[in-house]
């Protein structure tokens, strides 16, 4: 039995169950248990095969090859390896986040110095009018 | 007054204003104003234009409270004069006095049709610095009382 409630201001809403975990919770420790499992089995596999192989014809090769997939399995980057995949889009995430911050920024930095330079010019215009207008004052002098 | 200058001031009153500008631009502030009064004397305080210009010299170096009253006083002797009015106004804006340079601006618009094309364009900038609804950050120099 699941009850809604009322996410953050701002946020979705998330879902509670009877353990007390919303959906994306307990959508998280189930893949991260199906991993698990799934890493025990091919290890299990891998092991059988090894034992195994020496008593098969040709199983010298298929022993290596088994303990080459072992040794696979055991050098697999963290990103991989499916409890590490999680991470992996929280971290991208914040990355994009971090992104969109920082285009915000920009943005505002731009405009700033648009405005600055609306400025600059505008005064520059004014300096260069004044200096116009008393070099015309002074050559209209009149005596 | 050197000799070309008895011969024909109209030349030499020209001369010393443009040489008085010159030495502002070189920051040599002092020299320009004692030739803005030379011409000033030579007018017998008949003309608006050298007082004008010393004021806004002043305002230029930052002696803002000089400028301000000398600008006013030339504002009061040539009421009619649109030079000073618009010179006064920019000198209050620069101040951060804002509503006195508005004061200004409104009485040199009343002035404004005597006034040269390089005046009116002058007046037009700097109604569109200064009154606009964005006018510039530039730091009001202190100035006491005057």
């Amino acid at each position: 039995m699941t009850q809604r409630i009322d996410g953050p201001p701002g946020g979705p809403a998330g879902q509670v169950n009877q353990n007390g975990e919303t959906t994306g919770q307990t959508t998280k420790r189930v893949k991260t248990k199906f991993g698990k499992f799934m890493d025990r089995v091919a290890g299990g596999a891998l092991s059988a095969v090894s034992l195994v192989a020496p008593a098969i014809p040709g199983g010298k090769l298929v022993e290596a090859a088994a303990g080459g997939l072992g040794q696979l399995r055991d050098r697999a980057p963290e990103g991989l390896v499916s409890g590490a995949r999680d991470d992996s889009l929280q971290q991208m995430q914040q990355m994009q986040e971090s992104n969109q911050m920082y285009n915000l920024q920009y943005f505002e930095l731009q405009q700033q110095a648009q405005q600055d330079n609306r400025q600059f010019k505008a005064m520059s215009n004014l300096m260069k009018v004044r200096h116009d207008t008393a070099k015309s004052a002074i050559n209209n002098m009149r005596a | 007054m050197n000799k070309e200058g008895r011969s024909n001031p109209e030349f030499d009153v020209r001369e010393a204003l443009s040489r008085a500008y010159l030495l502002v631009s070189w920051g040599h502030i002092d020299p320009a104003l004692e030739l803005c009064e030379r011409v000033d004397e030579s007018f017998e305080g008949g003309h608006p234009l050298p007082q004008t210009l010393a004021g806004g010299f002043l305002v230029g170096a930052g002696r803002m409270r000089e400028g301000l009253q000398r600008l006013r006083a030339t504002v009061r002797r040539f009421p009619a004069a649109p030079m000073p009015h618009i010179q006064f106004a920019e000198a209050c804006f620069l101040a951060g006095r804002h509503r006195q340079g508005h004061r200004a601006m409104e009485r040199a618009r009343g002035v404004l049709d005597e006034a040269s094309e390089e005046c009116r364009l002058w007046f037009d900038s700097l109604e569109a610095v200064w009154m606009s609804n964005d006018p510039p950050a530039v730091t009001s120099l202190p100035v006491g009382p005057i």
